[in-house]
Order: structure tokens, then sequence, then C-alpha cells
């Protein structure tokens, strides 16, 4: 077997390359997988899973701005019953590593959660999703203040047999110290960043333009936000950082590992190309290549300060 | 469905911001009548999402299809000021319309940019046999499209503008009740704004009416969860489970 530069290894688990699709972009593969081999991708982080089904928020809930998107779905899944029934099975037919995101109203909603994937061989890392804005109850409110991030997360990690990755809000005062949070409180890893809460409004009917009012923004408008914030928990924890925020192509991958990111995950650009994270992969060879790379974690917060 | 290059073959303007454009592939997948496709418009200059449109009309064996929609904000205008070139788009999306083998007399109702997907069930049709009826309400004269192309696999076109300056004056759903007794449809089909998918739905006709709806989407291909349909059943993905539904299961 030849060496794979682009294999990267993520608390403990083996990805083939360090390109995973971003929750909430790519439900569960199955697709995308009619349009490309899932496969070919490191990863793949599902749709937010909830104790029960959740029907999410009313329409619209997507709204383009310049060089970005605001949704407010609004955690729209089957449940995780559903999940393990339905969608695993599919899941087991594919060799691309499977990230569950579990997102929840209660501390209670997230631990059972965790105990239940632990049980499901396909779900190799479960990620906790304390950063969704667009939920009345729970979501981001677990995520905003370090002791609260520490305080859940110590919670699941006593549930949860398979690696914890904290997923963090960009919504925070300090991003640094909510890692440290995260790292404190056990986590494997921690992810970041989600969207951040914006709004869109209507000059002519004077109404916000989603029906929610405010929704997350995500796309290369955040990418700016999005490295910083990456840059700053790296420096602030010894756990592999994922990032992501705005990625379009290979070159803003190796940006955020740049920054420190041990990989990266790819979401709004699902939407502007369905073959963009492959293309992205595609971009990655080319780089440690190009750069004469042994691996491409080479260049994992090899940022250039002075 | 599959992620495509389309060539840019034809663009016109219908009305006055009413745009046609006609593309080429040569390896198009099969196309269900009320489908449509997630077409990029642009490059990546601020735009990120793409659009999805229903199809207008479709040649197998040209390997063209046609779509036809209202020039309204930067991705339709962008769209209508193609000369040429290769756009990518993910082809062709969405159940579309089900016509059963039974059905003989089908009423199709179009509101404004509703009425092209219609057509591309007729084209398919009326060459089996079945009878089509096209009501068409547009809001006034210099919106009405494609009432010619109706004609040509219709048994018969009823026009209606909310002004009265094209064809009747009334909205077409009551110009469809008046005449309903005498077309008798085993089918209806329809596409348009919510209002007149409401009022149709109020007339409480006890014939499948199948309606195809419209919502702001993220991926088109049913990953993203974002253009929810309203259902008796929860929300329902409008690029996948739709964009076509039973009347009586949509909440409008």
């Amino acid at each position: 077997m030849t060496y794979n530069p682009l294999a990267v290894n993520i608390c403990g688990v083996d990805f083939k390359n360090p390109v995973i699709a971003a929750s909430g972009t790519f439900s569960f593969g199955f697709e995308f997988s009619k349009l490309f081999d899932i496969d070919r991708l490191g990863g793949i982080a599902v749709k937010a899973l909830t104790r029960e089904k959740r029907d999410g928020n009313p329409g619209p809930r997507i709204v383009e701005t310049y060089g970005g998107i605001l949704n407010s779905v609004g955690l729209q899944n089957p449940g995780i019953d559903v999940f393990i029934k339905n969608m695993t099975p599919f899941l087991e037919t594919k060799k691309t590593v499977v990230i569950a995101n579990i997102a929840g109203s209660e501390e209670a909603d997230y631990c059972y959660m965790a105990e239940r994937l632990s049980d499901v061989g396909r779900v190799s890392i479960i990620e906790l999703n304390i950063s969704c804005p667009n939920v009345k109850k729970g979501g981001m409110a677990f995520g905003i203040h370090p002791s609260d991030i520490t305080s859940i997360t110590k919670a699941v990690k006593r549930y949860s047999k398979k690696p914890l990755m904290v997923k963090l809000s960009p919504n925070a005062a300090d991003i640094a110290a909510n890692a440290k949070a995260a790292e404190d409180g056990g986590a494997d890893a921690v992810s970041l960043i989600n969207t951040i809460t914006g709004m869109a409004v209507n000059a002519e009917t004077r109404r916000p333009v989603l029906k929610n009012i405010t929704g997350g923004l995500s796309g290369p408008a955040i990418k700016p936000i999005a490295l910083r914030m990456v840059w700053q928990a790296y420096n602030a924890v010894k756990i592999p950082v994922v990032g992501m925020g705005g990625i379009m192509n290979a070159a803003d991958a190796v940006e955020f590992m740049l920054c420190g990111a041990s990989a990266v995950q790819v979401g709004t650009a699902n939407f502007v190309n369905p073959l963009n994270s492959v293309s992205i992969v595609e971009g990655l060879k080319k780089y440690v290549e190009k750069n004469k790379l042994r691996n491409i974690s080479d260049i994992k917060g090899q940022l250039i300060t002075d | 469905m599959k992620e495509l290059f389309l060539n840019v073959r034809e663009n016109v303007e219908l009305v006055k911001g009413v745009t046609k454009i006609k593309f080429f592939c040569a390896n198009l997948p099969e196309f269900n009548p009320g489908q449509f496709i997630n077409l990029t418009v642009g490059n990546f200059d601020g735009v990120l999402l793409r659009r999805p449109i229903s199809v207008f009309r479709h040649d197998p064996a040209a390997k063209t299809f046609e779509i036809v929609f209202e020039v309204k904000g930067k991705g339709t205008t962008f769209l209508s000021r193609l000369k040429g070139g290769d756009l990518p788009a993910t082809v062709f999306l969405g159940n579309g319309f089900t016509i059963p083998e039974s059905a003989e007399r089908v009423a199709l109702i179009g509101g404004g940019l509703g009425c092209p997907p219609l057509y591309s069930v007729a084209e398919k049709y009326a060459e089996n046999g079945v009878k089509f009826y096209s009501y068409l309400g547009f809001s006034t004269e210099s919106r009405v499209i494609l009432a010619d192309e109706f004609q040509k696999v219709s048994e018969r076109v009823a026009v209606a503008t909310d002004d009265g300056t094209f064809g009747e004056k009334d909205f077409i759903t009551n110009v469809f009740k008046r005449e309903f007794d005498e077309i008798r449809p085993d089918l209806i089909l329809s596409c348009g704004p919510a209002p007149m998918f409401k009022a149709l739905k109020a007339l409480n006709i006890p014939v499948p009416t199948f309606i195809s709806t419209e919502a702001r989407m993220g991926c088109g291909i049913g990953a993203c969860y974002v253009c929810a349909c309203a259902t008796l059943t929860g929300n329902r993905r409008v690029c996948t489970d739709g964009p076509v539904f039973d009347i009586r299961e949509v909440l409008l």
C-alpha cells in the first residue's frame, strides 16, 4: 500500500483526507452519493440529530446575502431512532468516517443521544452541537459561557464511548476561553465555527426575509472571522481543532490548516456546487505535491507571523 | 440526477421581464415533466446559491430543454444576459407530475410563471392521446406568456387577467369552475402562486389534484432541509419529496 499524504488522525480516528462534509449541508450522505462517491471524502458530519423528530422553523428558511447565506432551518431531522434504524444501513455500505452531530434542548437529551450512539458501530465521533442559533430552547444557549461548555461536555463525556468533538459557536465573547472550556470538560476535539447569528431585511416590505427573523450566516463572508477564531482556539488548547467557515476551495482549506486546523469541514460550498468537497480533496493533493510535503498535516499551525 | 454543464443555445425575452433560455447537453438524464434544475447564476462574485427553475420544454432527440423565468434579482439578471457558454447545474430534480394510465382528460391550471412546467406535461402526454384543458391566469396583458404554445397541445385554452386587459377579467380558478361540468377532467394539475392554490382548494372539486409548489432552496437535492413545504404530515422537502404534492396534503 502506498503512503497517503492526505491521511490524518483526529482523536484516534483515521481519516483518508482532512475534508469533512459539514453537518446540516449533507444530510446523511445519501443524496450526494448519487452525484459522486462520498468515500472520496475524509468524513461526513451528519445532519444534527435530536432525541425526537423535529420539523424545524416555518419558511422561508434561507436567504442569500453578499458572499454568504443565512439559514433558519431549526434542526429539522427525523430523530435519532430513525437515524439508527433507517440511515445507518446506508452508511454501513460506505467507508468514509461518520461523525454524528447531536443537538438538544436539555443536557439530558445530549447524554441520552451520546449513550445511544456509543453503540452504533458506524459512528466514529460524536459532534456536540452547542452552537445552533436557530432554536428557541437549548442549542447555542449551552455554548456561550465557558462554565456551561465545561459542564455539558463533562456530562456528555460520561455517557459517550466515542470521541467527543465539541462544535463551538462564534457568537462568543472569547473563543479561546470557550475552546479551553471544552478541553477542560474532557472534549477530544473542538470544531468551529458554527454560523454567526444574522438578519436580512427587505426595504420594500419592511419585513425580515426569514420567517424566523434571525438566522445563521455561513459562506465566504464569514471566513475571516472563522480563520481568526480557529487560530485563537488552536493556540489555547492541546486537543485537535477542526476548522470551518466559508471554505470554498483547497486554498481556503490550507489557510485553515495553517491557522491550526487538523481537518476542515465544508458546508455552504456544497450548495454552490455539489462536487466542491471532492474538488477540495483534489486541490489538497496538488498542494501537497507542489509543496513537496510528506503529509498535509505538516502545515498544521505553521502560520508565519514574524 | 446528474451534475452537468449546460450549453446556452438560445436566450430570448418572451415579454418584458420574462426570459426563455434553451440549453443543450449531450448526456441529459431521464426527464419527468414537472421536474426542475438547480442552476449556477454567477461566478462566485457574492452570489452563492444556485437557482431552482422548472423545465418548460424538453426535446430528448435534440438533447435540449428550455426554461422560462422572471428576471427578478441578481441571479436571474445574470441568466437573462447570457449569450452562450456553459453553466454548471444539477439536472433534473424533484418528483415531477405523475399521469396515471387511466387519465384521459387533464385540466392544467397555471398562474403566471407557474405555466411553463405545466406545458412540459402536455407536450409529453398529448401525443399519447391525453386531452388537455389549459387555464392560464396572469396579472395583466403584458405578462401573458406561452398561450400560443398551450394552444398546440390543448383541446381548449382559457386565459384570464386580473385587470381584464387580455382574456377574461377574472381569476382563472373561477373560469375553470364555470367550465368544469363541460370538460369533466379526471385529473387536475396546477402550478402558480399560493393564493391560486388556496382558491383551487376552496373549489372542493372531487377530482385528484396535484400542485407544484415553490420554496427558497439551499442544495436542491434533499440534503439541507431548507425548502420546507408544510403538510399534514409535517414539513416536507420541496426539492425531493416534491415539488409536486397532492393538494389535500399541503397546508395552504
